[in-house]
């Protein structure tokens, strides 16, 4: 028995366990990004007004931009079984914020969980949706590299049209095909939220909120392949007279096709 | 995708010599499920593009004195509706070589394992679920000693047709004491301990998570004379999910107890749990039925009844406190209750609540930190309560009758993240008469009632169902089922009103030897499913579903 005794303390100690004590939880160190790595991450949130636990996935996408600022984008797809409005007469959840876009991307890469969602689309097929609390994970281990194509967004609004031109430059050469995608999303839009330990609750903040996806889901092609080409794509949005258009912003990013991963995303607010 | 061709070349050789005794044996098993989706809106069932969707797998096993090897193959084109759509695609996610010599029993590959009663570690299938949660490493089992059990294993775990992030390491050993010690003592005690740890990296950008998070039980099981013990304590060091919102550092416990009576005709249970903090998985940022390492049985009486079983509970591993007492009686033949067969009877009553102030909670901010008191159940939060009986009599030679009677209450926004603010209250009785018309003809019909609480007090959810179920049986080969389920309608608690509803099902199925063939039409009804903070909604359906399996 004793010997047994031995054994299993020997084999405890062997299995080390890292517990970590209450002052040491938070690192020490304060990430500061150098000026120019410019290559920005793009979160895509599957979320809807009767997730009561998606506005976790919200703060949470808050705290990763205050954590990697400059850095990060952020659409909210509210698509799914829990971003169906309920009927006009039902006193409330009656706001419809789905888009033919959204539903697009949610039925192709298939959430049937909520709140999920994806960081730059990497994971590509089996791997591509992750919990939001593997987010911030994922954009430390993808910020800090240089960018291998840069975006520059212009906009001109004439009556209820945007026009949008944006001009990509390759930083590197590339061998397969890309494409750009544009994306209108407002901010700060008080409405029904259903909340998890709250309930329905009438003044919730709904932010990065996908308005339209301009044009097709899966954008236009760019045709530049060698370093320094440049390249301009143009988008045409009708604007949605729903939409507050000083609380919009316009996303415009870059995938491979192959694979679907993001490879730059910009981003300007309307003014 | 798991690709391992090698595997294949080595078994198909065995496959063709495989019924010959001296070469070896293969068995093997194969299943399918599919059914079709027609749009139907009057029961919210919505558009399938690929109109037919399948789950198919077969097991191949192939023994030979000592050593078995096997893999099991699966396709999902595409996966069920009800099943997660990651699923999609073919594979072989189960393969492996396992020998025993001289005691030592090796694995290399999948296995399946459970730890005691499973509380720090359970793989397991359910397929029915959606779950599989296999190992994929080394498993190693080892008796040194009379009495003395070791298991050990490192490995990953399934992730759909992937794996896991983290790597886990545990082991296992069970003493029996009568064996090692107190060979002549007339009750049998056998103690168990097991510990497992899961290692993964730390990518976090603000928070120090650990890497290595170990759980650790302790259990043990005495039988004498007609008592029963079994009971298993564990703990959990800190295991943080991971994000940069919030983080809960508190470790994690875990307790079980149930003690059982029973002599001829009586059996009597008492059973008690208490989880907090307990959901440990091999991916520390994982939820809903994903790659769970810690298994935690539910206290609750499991119905078989469609509308008994329509508010299951499952247990919150997050934290609660469950109490089980069960009697079972049989009343003798010959008695005045017993009648000319005799009469058995059962009563059941559980009941489930939150720990006091929630889970346990350790965090940056020190006034968040929160330990629960061991026991509380007075002014809790109810969770779940059922208390039930039933009895079950064969009158005569022909009709055989059971009767159960279910008053539950369940919490719906703790068990499904609903927002209510009410609990549901259910009344549900059950009656179910087989009549045998003659030598291998018989019919059963369920008659099934389920009624929720009307008062203020309650929400009344979906209000009334009433269920009727008829099955011919032409035994051994010939079954046809007809069910309706009725909805009586309901307002909702958005105040939306919903007509009555009617689901109808026809099954009918044949079996010959090791072949059963199964077809149907019907409609199943929706539901919402929430797992540790994670809401699913399983879509109505209406459709022809096919099911076949055979076993060689």
């Amino acid at each position: 028995m004793k010997r047994i005794i031995l054994f299993l303390s020997v084999l405890i100690a062997f299995s080390a366990c890292d517990k970590i004590d209450s002052d040491n939880f938070i690192d020490g160190e304060i990430i500061v990004q150098p000026e120019d790595i410019n290559r920005k991450i793009l979160i895509e949130d599957f979320t809807g007004h009767k997730c009561q636990n998606c506005p976790e996935a919200s703060a949470e996408i808050h705290n990763i931009q205050n954590t990697f600022p400059n850095q990060v984008v952020a659409i909210a797809i509210h698509a799914g079984y829990f971003s169906e409005p309920n009927p006009p007469q039902a006193p409330y959840l009656t706001t419809d914020f789905r888009t033919e876009g959204g539903d697009e991307i949610h039925d192709f890469f298939g959430p049937q969980s909520y709140p999920n969602g994806m960081v730059n689309r990497s994971g590509y097929p089996s791997d591509v949706l992750s919990n939001y609390t593997n987010w911030a994970n994922m954009v430390g281990g993808l910020t800090g590299s240089t960018a291998k194509v840069g975006i520059n967004i212009s906009y001109t609004i004439n009556g209820d049209e945007i026009t949008i031109d944006v001009s990509t430059q390759a930083k590197v050469s590339f061998t397969a095909s890309h494409n750009v995608v544009v994306c209108i999303t407002e901010d700060h839009i008080i409405d029904w939220q259903t909340v998890a330990g709250q309930g329905d609750i009438s003044d919730y903040e709904h932010n990065h909120v996908l308005r339209d996806v301009v044009g097709s889901t899966w954008g236009q092609e760019i045709d530049e392949i060698s370093i320094g080409d440049e390249a301009t794509n143009t988008f045409t949005c009708i604007i949605d007279p729903m939409w507050n258009l000083s609380n919009c912003n316009i996303i415009a990013y870059v995938y491979e096709t192959s694979n679907y991963e993001v490879i730059q995303v910009e981003e300007i607010h309307i003014e | 995708m798991i690709k391992q061709p090698f595997f294949l070349v080595f078994i198909i050789p065995f496959i063709s010599f495989g019924q010959e005794q001296d070469l070896g044996a293969v068995h093997g098993d194969f299943n399918l499920n599919a059914q079709t989706y027609k749009e139907d809106f009057r029961i919210n069932a919505a558009k399938v593009d690929e109109y037919f969707l399948m789950n198919g797998y077969s097991n191949l096993r192939f023994t030979k004195e000592n050593f078995t090897a096997g893999l099991r193959y699966e396709s999902y084109l595409n996966a069920l509706q009800d099943f997660d759509s990651r699923h999609n695609g073919n594979g072989i996610p189960y393969r492996f070589a396992q020998y025993t010599i001289e005691g030592l029993d090796v694995t290399v590959g999948n296995f399946y394992e459970q730890f005691g009663n499973g509380l720090i570690f359970r793989s397991y299938e359910e397929k029915d679920l959606g779950i599989d949660n296999v190992m994929d490493g080394i498993r190693l089992k080892y008796s040194p000693v009379k009495g003395l059990a070791l298991k050990g294993f490192v490995g990953k775990q399934r992730f759909f047709f992937e794996h896991g992030p983290g790597i886990i390491r545990g082991i296992d050993l069970e003493f029996n004491m009568n064996n090692l010690l107190f060979k002549n003592w007339s009750a049998s005690i056998i103690h168990g301990f097991s510990f497992v740890s899961r290692f993964q990296e730390d990518l976090n950008p603000i928070y120090n998570l650990p890497e290595n998070v170990g759980a650790f039980a302790f259990r043990t099981t005495i039988n004498k004379g007609k008592f029963s013990l079994n009971s298993e304590v564990a703990h959990k060091i800190n295991d943080p999910n991971g994000g940069i919102s919030y983080n809960n550092y508190a470790p994690g416990s875990a307790a079980m107890a149930n003690l059982t009576y029973s002599q001829r005709g009586l059996g009597i249970i008492i059973e008690a749990h208490r989880v907090d903090n307990f959901d440990f998985r091999s991916d520390r940022s994982a939820n809903g039925k994903e790659l769970t390492l810690s298994f935690i049985p539910t206290i609750t009486k499991q119905h078989a009844y469609t509308l008994a079983a329509f508010y299951p509970f499952a247990t919150q591993p997050m934290g609660e406190f469950g109490l089980q007492g069960e009697v079972n009686y049989t009343f003798k033949k010959k008695s005045t209750i017993g009648g000319k067969y005799g009469t058995r009877i059962h009563l059941n009553y559980a009941r489930v609540n939150s720990l006091n102030g929630g889970h346990s909670v350790l965090t940056t901010e020190p006034l968040e930190t929160h330990t629960p008191v061991l026991l509380s159940v007075k002014g809790e939060e109810l969770y779940f309560s059922d208390f039930n009986f039933g009895f079950k009599k064969k009158i005569n030679r022909k009709i055989n009758i059971i009767g159960n009677y279910v008053d539950l209450i369940y919490n719906k926004d703790v068990i499904q993240g609903k927002n209510y603010g009410k609990n549901i209250r259910a009344r549900i009785a059950v009656l179910d008469i087989n009549y045998k018309i003659k030598p291998k003809h018989s019919v059963r019909t369920e008659f099934q009632y389920l009624s929720t609480d009307k008062s203020n007090e309650y929400d009344v959810d979906q209000g009334d169902w009433a269920m009727v179920m008829i099955e011919y049986t032409v035994s051994p080969h010939w079954f046809l089922t007809i069910a309706d389920q009725y909805n009586f309608g309901y307002t909702d608690h958005e105040g939306i009103q919903h007509d009555p509803l009617h689901y109808f099902n026809v099954n009918c199925g044949y079996t010959k030897g090791a072949n059963r063939f199964a077809i149907g039409y019907g409609k199943k009804r929706e539901g919402i499913f929430c797992v540790g903070g994670i809401c699913k909604n399983v879509p109505s359906s209406n459709g022809f579903t096919l099911s076949i399996t055979s076993s060689f």
